[in-house]
């Protein structure tokens, strides 16, 4: 059975980097972007190639934690 | 025959000019200066002598059988003597009053840095006190968000594990999905 798997490595500075495998496309952004919802300041998403190849996708998330900041 | 002698040595150079001339100013003498800036003799014909004048150095000029100019260097010793006294202790008393104002000059410019050092510390206090309590507040807030992420993990199927490496909280998030033939 295929693995989802999202790793989230949060700073004591309230940086957080977001590793995604295992997703098909876009959904993989959709799937952080609903972990990170309200909660977090999402400062760039870099797309690897696994992102546009299928059916493993990876994709790679940079965000910083501010009270109240919408993403 | 007896008798019983009172006797002065009297000094026959003098080192200050300048009490020299207020001492002669002082006993109401009259004088006439010959000669240059430097080389010059001041005679005092009333008396029989004259001062010659060396650079600061005055030497007293006279016929040394001469009762009455010798008693008029014996008057003027005092009166010379009196007026140095008098500009030395002046001196002396200006000398302590500077010193004096030196000293609480030097304290108040020590005063006006302790009050400097003061305001400096104190605003490097407040500086760390704020940054220590928004290191606290972002921890909280670190702690809050990832509870969030937690829970919203759950609710998506994940299957949480959380580790601490350094200064990082790691959310490692695993789903099995389903292959549909």
């Amino acid at each position: 059975m295929p693995e989802e798997k999202i790793t989230v490595r949060i700073s004591n500075n309230g940086k957080i980097v977001v590793h995604v495998t295992g997703i098909k496309g876009p959904s993989c952004v959709d799937e952080v972007l609903k972990l990170l919802e309200d909660i977090a300041y999402v400062q760039e998403i870099i797309k690897t190639d696994e992102y546009y190849a299928t059916p493993h996708i990876t994709q790679k998330k940079k965000v910083e934690v501010k009270s109240g900041a919408k993403i | 025959m007896s008798n019983i002698t009172r006797a002065v040595i009297i000094q026959s150079k003098f080192h200050d000019l300048e009490c020299v001339f207020e001492a002669l100013e002082q006993m109401g003498v009259r004088y006439s200066r010959v000669g240059t800036q430097n080389n010059y003799r001041v005679d005092i014909p009333e008396y029989y002598l004259r001062f010659e004048c060396r650079g600061n150095t005055v030497y007293a000029v006279y016929d040394t059988e001469n009762t009455r100019a010798k008693q008029f260097i014996y008057e003027f010793m005092k009166v010379y003597k009196k007026v140095l006294d008098e500009k030395l202790e002046r001196l002396h008393l200006e000398e302590l009053k500077l010193h004096e104002q030196q000293v609480l000059a030097e304290i108040a410019k020590q005063e006006e840095l302790r009050r400097r050092a003061q305001k400096i510390k104190r605003r490097r206090l407040q500086l760390e006190k704020a940054r220590k309590r928004e290191e606290i507040e972002m921890r909280r807030e670190i702690e809050q968000k990832k509870k969030i992420i937690v829970e919203r993990a759950k609710r998506l199927g994940y299957d949480i594990r959380e580790e601490v490496h350094g200064n990082e909280i790691v959310l490692v998030l695993v789903r099995r999905r389903q292959v549909h033939r």
